[in-house]
């Protein structure tokens, strides 16, 4: 199979999706949206967290709170089982369950006053549920703040030039906000020259690094955190993300356009390779015997590996934390949640899933194709071929940027010249790194904010009995500097792990479990999102099947995955990881266990009454 | 102009100064911002995130009159 043959038929698939499972499903015989109905951002507008936003800003932020590592780490790491099980997965799990969930948690929030989902399900399963859902959020929101603190530092750190872009990048976006909301300027022509000024500092910053220590860069994205989570949303949020948006559909469109003019390159990577990979792809320490043992069983494991190219628990907090309080007309939910959200996945099979595929297997490519690619790895990348011979012998990350500038440079050598190759490989490679860490920032400060959201919802029973009370511990400032003060306590202190014998950010004894919490809380989500469509709209038959059906699958795939990693994974982790991330996934399956038992006992109530 | 304007105004200036200083006459003439310049530039991005938002108020009149025009009522 070449490339242009999946590439279609992916498209064909999305397309399809969009308009039938969508359009005609979700938003017109489920949700029944309606425009003429206020939204939150007009009827509790307040300037600074209810503001309506234009339809491809806010789906900008909706994508890019969320996209940083997310689409194209856990595909690219997922390659292990071959091209066509990953493939399939984020096909399935982005229609049925991510994007019905992201459009779902939009919308009962916005019907609900731009609460979260978190407190919705207190209509639907109980006050109980409610607060045990809030706190499981917040807590989780804490280890994000955690480590993306570590992560941005960790990376500044790495690659000194991309603290230089993103600081530059978020000046050119609150000069652009002010320009647009402030003096009236056309959206268009401010766009353009912000474009401009984008690409002059992406040049400006590859020649200039800024040079600070991991501990300073935690100080300074820290105090960054706190401010960009309080300030108003039309102020830093909505401008930036409008620009984000460009960078993301521009790496979307040279994706598909490289696949295009590379339409006849094969795959060199298997198409499927073996049901059980090596332990080690769902978080088993190197050196341990699981590592290496093949227990990664793709069925019910794969979304502890791939999360936000199919589905991800953090977006319900997103979809009914920033976005619901933005959305200005009940149709563009649609093109925000379900269009974000397979956006998303396009990202994560357009453009790391093929490109991987087809670069996986470096002599099997330079003998199809006769391009040059042993040596222009070994000078642009300095990766020897003959040590590592695939795509395999690389780091998730550099996996992606290697498998994307190769597709490229193939693609695009095929229009300017074979000459081209290197320095095409050497652009490309470069700017899907970029792409890559450009949306790191832009969810640090969101996860701040949906983290102050979920605090001033947990305390919310504090306010008839003390309204002076309430208002300092839901003041905006306070709700935002505590979140970060937790994250950064988990984010700058080194702790030895003896059985490593390596120092880690301390956040990282409890990392390991979260990939697993978070496709927890999109079930947990999901499974609300259904029950508001079953108890509240009132759909039955097929239609009210079509939700719950997914939602009860990943609720059973995920709790499956959870008690397998627990017995197959946890007992050989080092002692802290045992106790911190152990914990966290027992505490976690707990709650888990106990929202599944509210979900069942709200269907027996309504059944009962019918 | 209001007190919180005038604070405003001011970290703006100062936080436009000390960018301008870091990228143009550091990031030009030393090729790298380090050391209490990568302080300079941190701490310029930070006061730029509040000074004009102090400066120029928290909603801008296009904002409030398009809400006031779905809404039918106005704003206080």
């Amino acid at each position: 199979m070449n490339v242009i043959t999946v590439l279609l038929i992916v498209l064909a698939i999305y397309v399809v999706a969009y308009i039938l499972y969508g359009r005609t499903l979700l938003e017109r015989q489920v949700v029944k949206a309606d425009p003429k109905r206020l939204t939150p951002a007009f009827e509790k507008f307040d300037g600074v967290d209810y503001v309506p936003a234009n339809k491809y800003v806010l789906y900008g932020h909706h994508f890019a709170s969320i996209a940083g590592a997310g689409p194209i780490v856990g595909p690219a790491a997922a390659m292990v089982w071959g091209w066509s099980l990953p493939l399939v997965w984020v096909l399935f799990g982005n229609i049925f369950i991510g994007a019905v969930h992201d459009y779902l948690s939009i919308m009962s929030s916005v019907r609900h006053g731009g609460i979260s989902i978190m407190s919705i399900s207190e209509n639907v399963m109980g006050r109980l549920a409610r607060y045990i859902f809030l706190a499981y959020v917040w807590f989780a929101l804490i280890l994000v703040l955690a480590a993306f603190l570590s992560v941005n530092a960790s990376l500044y750190v790495a690659t000194p030039t991309a603290a230089t872009l993103a600081i530059l990048y978020m000046v050119i976006a609150l000069v652009f906000g002010v320009f647009v909301y402030r003096y009236g300027v056309s959206i268009r022509v401010a766009s353009l020259i912000a474009l401009v000024l984008i690409i002059l500092a992406f040049i400006y910053s590859m020649n200039v690094p800024t040079v600070l220590k991991y501990g300073d860069w935690i100080i300074v994205l820290a105090l960054y955190a706190i401010l960009a989570a309080a300030l108003p949303v039309w102020y830093l949020l909505q401008p930036r993300d409008y620009l984000s948006a460009y960078i993301l559909w521009a790496f979307v469109a040279l994706a598909i356009i490289g696949g295009l003019l590379a339409f006849t390159t094969g795959f060199t990577l298997p198409t499927y390779t073996s049901f059980a990979a090596p332990g080690a792809v769902i978080g088993a320490v190197a050196g341990t015997p699981p590592a290496t043992a093949k227990i990664a069983y793709f069925w019910p494991m794969v979304p502890l590996v791939i999360a936000c190219g199919a589905l991800s628990g953090f977006r319900s907090v997103v979809g009914s934390g920033t976005t619901s309080k933005q959305l200005s007309n009940e149709l563009d939910a649609l093109f925000v949640g379900y269009g974000a959200m397979l956006t998303e996945g396009a990202v994560s099979s357009l453009a790391v899933i093929i490109p991987i595929a087809v670069a996986w297997n470096f002599a099997a490519l330079e003998a199809a194709t006769g391009a040059p690619v042993a040596q222009t790895l070994l000078n642009v990348a300095n990766i020897d071929v003959a040590k590592t011979p695939t795509l395999g012998g690389l780091a998730p990350a550099a996996r992606f940027a290697v498998g994307y500038g190769l597709l490229q440079a193939l693609a695009w050598s095929k229009v300017l010249g074979p000459q081209t190759f290197e320095a095409l490989f050497a652009l490309f490679r470069m700017f899907a790194t970029w792409a890559l860490t450009v949306f790191v920032l832009t969810t640090l400060d969101t996860a701040n904010r949906l983290a102050r959201f979920a605090w001033t919802e947990f305390f919310d029973w504090l306010r008839p009995r003390s309204e002076p009370a309430y208002k300092v511990i839901a003041n905006r400032w306070v709700a935002s500097i505590v979140a970060v003060l937790f994250g950064a306590i988990l984010a700058y202190p080194e702790i030895y792990v003896p059985e490593l014998g390596k120092s880690f950010p301390a956040y990282t004894v409890v990392w390991p479990a979260f990939a697993g919490t978070n496709q927890l809380l999109a079930a947990l989500a999901l499974l609300t999102g259904a029950l508001w469509v079953y108890l509240l709209l009132n759909i039955r038959g097929w239609r009210a099947l079509l939700v719950m059906a997914p939602a009860l699958f990943l609720w059973i795939t995920v709790t499956l995955a959870l008690a397998l990693w627990i017995l197959l994974i946890v007992p050989y982790l080092p002692l802290l990881y045992k106790v911190g991330a152990g914990t966290v996934v027992v505490v976690s399956l707990v709650l888990d266990i106990l929202l599944i038992a509210l979900f069942v006992r709200a269907l027996l109530i309504v059944r009962r009454a019918v | 102009m209001q007190t919180r304007e005038l604070l405003g105004l001011i970290i703006t200036i100062a936080a436009l100064l000390l960018m301008a200083y870091a990228t143009l006459y550091v990031g030009l003439l030393s090729r790298k911002i380090d050391d209490m310049n990568a302080w300079l530039y941190s701490v310029a991005w930070l006061l730029l995130l509040v000074g004009p938002w102090l400066w120029m108020g928290t909603v801008p009149g296009a904002l409030r009159k398009f809400v006031e025009a779905r809404t039918g009522r106005r704003l206080g």
